[in-house]
């Protein structure tokens, strides 16, 4: 689904980028640019680089997981902070 | 006489959104959030108990739903299902037929409305609400039309009598525009149009309005002769524009075979590759801002805090016309440098290296909801009323009846405004979600990418609440 990127569409402005070896695309990090490859080049991409996506995207799916129970923590927060607030407010 | 504030004039009278509208939305509001046993069990009863939700309260209600909302989005990560999202299409049974029958019988009946406008603004009654061509013009057409656009699908191309009538005369082509033009002329075009309907009596006197239109149509021609139809109608015509932009969030979407569904908002997220000819990135992100500023500046001069604002500057002899010109401007420009910004940090934030042109054009079409949103919650409940006035009016458009029937609604009513801006943020905040994960790498670099983006939404949702929470009056100084 993703539409072919230009280089012209990115601005490269620190010396820390790692580039796609199949499409050059600049990343920032080296987690990032072992997703992009797994992604967007599963196909051509190396055993190595397989067995690097593979642990970027466990680490991925755990990071992803502390993030949602972060969120739900959060929504659960709003969500007393409006109920007490209505209560006070209406009753 | 602004149009917006002459309606939300009619409106505050008969539905007291501070009261009643205010209260059941945010009832509505915390049934929905929260699902709380005992609201739901109050039902409709909930919004007849004498309390009073503060605007305060109303706000970050607001505010919290759409940031809530985003919150929500974040489970969903699975770009299979954001995929479908996107690219599922229905063909419909019949959608090549419906087309060539709806652009024979739609541009006979634009060309039949502009007609009417015209003679009827020239010779029917001056009265406003008893003149066909003002009821046409700005209830069925700017009204009920412009909703049909982002509700059903943009039919303007097949209705559209101005570019019809434009064909007629022999294109030219005496100039080009340089390539950096893009959608620029469109958006001076549709701030232009806005100035007018505020500072003029285009919305209330017909014979202003057939003078508009008629220069629109003059326009139109000579465009066509010297640009050419397709660059008139895809960088400069600011009407043909804002429907094509309204219409990526209907349902009923052009296809080559024909027509085909798509869910709410698909299309935003589609890459239209016919008109990159037509448009630079900054260009097409300047119109989707003005289309919001728009919406905004209409409500927003027709507060008591504007009157305050402009107050010194009218009475230090700068002419009124000028003074809301220069906020139409310095509001654009205040939108803009924040949209620019936001997308400035979404590429820190989601530690990119997209530019900040490529993320802003990318994003820029989900905030046409929103437009859409404010759109819908203004001019609903105008078009309902003033619907069966526009049926009598036309039945004898040059000597109608004096006692003319207007539709009045119920209190609930007044929710519909804040509902339908509060739809618009949320499906924006769904759009832009499901746009991060085709822009982005991973799971969690999308999501993280949104929180600027985010940010801004939640105080845009703020004003524009704050906006329709505010008491109206007259447009001051004109």
């Amino acid at each position: 689904m993703s539409e072919q990127l230009t280089p012209d569409q990115f601005t490269v402005d620190d010396s820390e980028a790692e580039y796609c070896p199949y499409c050059g695309r600049p990343l920032a990090s080296e987690h990032l640019w072992a997703l992009h490859v797994g992604e967007h080049h599963p196909d051509a991409m190396t055993e190595a680089e397989t067995e690097t996506y593979e642990a970027a995207n466990e680490q991925e799916s755990d990071d992803l997981f502390v993030f949602h129970i972060k969120v739900m923590a959060i929504i659960t927060l709003v969500t007393f902070v409006f109920i007490y607030t209505y209560t006070f407010v209406w009753l | 006489m602004s149009l917006y504030s002459r309606l939300r004039l009619v409106a505050s009278r008969a539905l007291d959104y501070r009261r009643s509208g205010v209260k059941t939305v945010c009832s509505l509001l915390a049934a929905v959030l929260f699902a709380s046993p005992a609201l739901a069990h109050g039902g409709p009863g909930i919004a007849s108990e004498p309390v009073e939700t503060p605007t305060w309260l109303f706000l970050m209600t607001g505010g919290g739903v759409i940031a809530v909302s985003f919150l929500l989005t974040s489970f969903v990560t699975d770009r299979g299902v954001l995929e479908a999202y996107h690219e599922r299409r229905f063909d419909l049974p019949g959608g090549s037929t419906l087309r060539n029958w709806g652009a024979a019988i739609g541009g006979a009946v634009g060309v039949v409305g502009l007609a009417a406008v015209i003679v009827v603004g020239l010779e029917g009654p001056i009265a406003a609400n008893a003149n066909l061509a003002v009821l046409l013009v700005w209830v069925i057409w700017w009204a009920g039309f412009t909703a049909s656009t982002y509700l059903l699908g943009n039919s303007w191309p097949a209705l559209d009598p101005f570019t019809r009538l434009g064909r007629l005369v022999p294109e030219r082509d005496l100039a080009a525009l340089p390539a950096w033009v893009g959608r620029w002329p469109a958006v001076a075009g549709l701030l232009l149009l806005v100035w007018l309907e505020v500072v003029s009596e285009v919305a209330s006197d017909p014979t202003q309005l057939v003078a508009v239109v008629g220069l629109y149509l003059v326009a139109t021609m000579a465009s066509s002769v010297v640009l050419g139809d397709s660059v008139w109608r895809r960088q400069v015509d600011p009407i043909w524009s804002v429907f094509r932009l309204y219409g990526k969030m209907a349902p009923v979407q052009r296809t080559e075979r024909g027509l085909a569904l798509a869910w709410p908002g698909a299309e935003l997220a589609a890459h239209d590759e016919t008109d990159t000819a037509y448009t630079t990135p900054q260009s097409e992100t300047g119109f989707v801002i003005a289309l919001l500023w728009v919406t905004s500046y209409d409500g927003f001069v027709a507060t008591p805090g504007w009157e305050g604002l402009a107050g010194p500057l009218v009475r230090a002899g700068i002419p009124a016309e000028l003074t809301y010109f220069g906020a139409l401007l310095a509001g654009y420009v205040l939108f803009l440098g924040a949209y620019w910004w936001a997308s400035k940090l979404v590429r820190r934030v989601g530690q990119s290296y997209l530019s900040t042109a490529t993320i802003a054009t990318a994003f820029a079409p989900a905030l046409v909801p929103i437009a859409a949103g404010y759109h819908l919650g203004h001019y609903l409940p105008y078009f309902l009323r003033l619907a069966p006035t526009t049926a009598v009016v036309a039945t004898m458009p040059l000597s109608p009846p004096l006692d003319l029937p207007v539709l009045s609604l119920p209190g609930w009513f007044g929710s519909v405004g804040p509902v339908a801006v509060l739809l618009g943020h949320v499906l924006a905040v769904w759009v832009a979600h499901s746009r991060a994960f085709d822009l982005f790498t991973g799971q969690l670099q999308p999501i993280r990418s949104q929180y600027p983006y985010v940010l801004v939404m939640v105080l845009y949702t703020i004003t524009g609440l704050w906006l329709l929470a505010q008491p109206t009056i007259q447009t001051p100084f004109l």
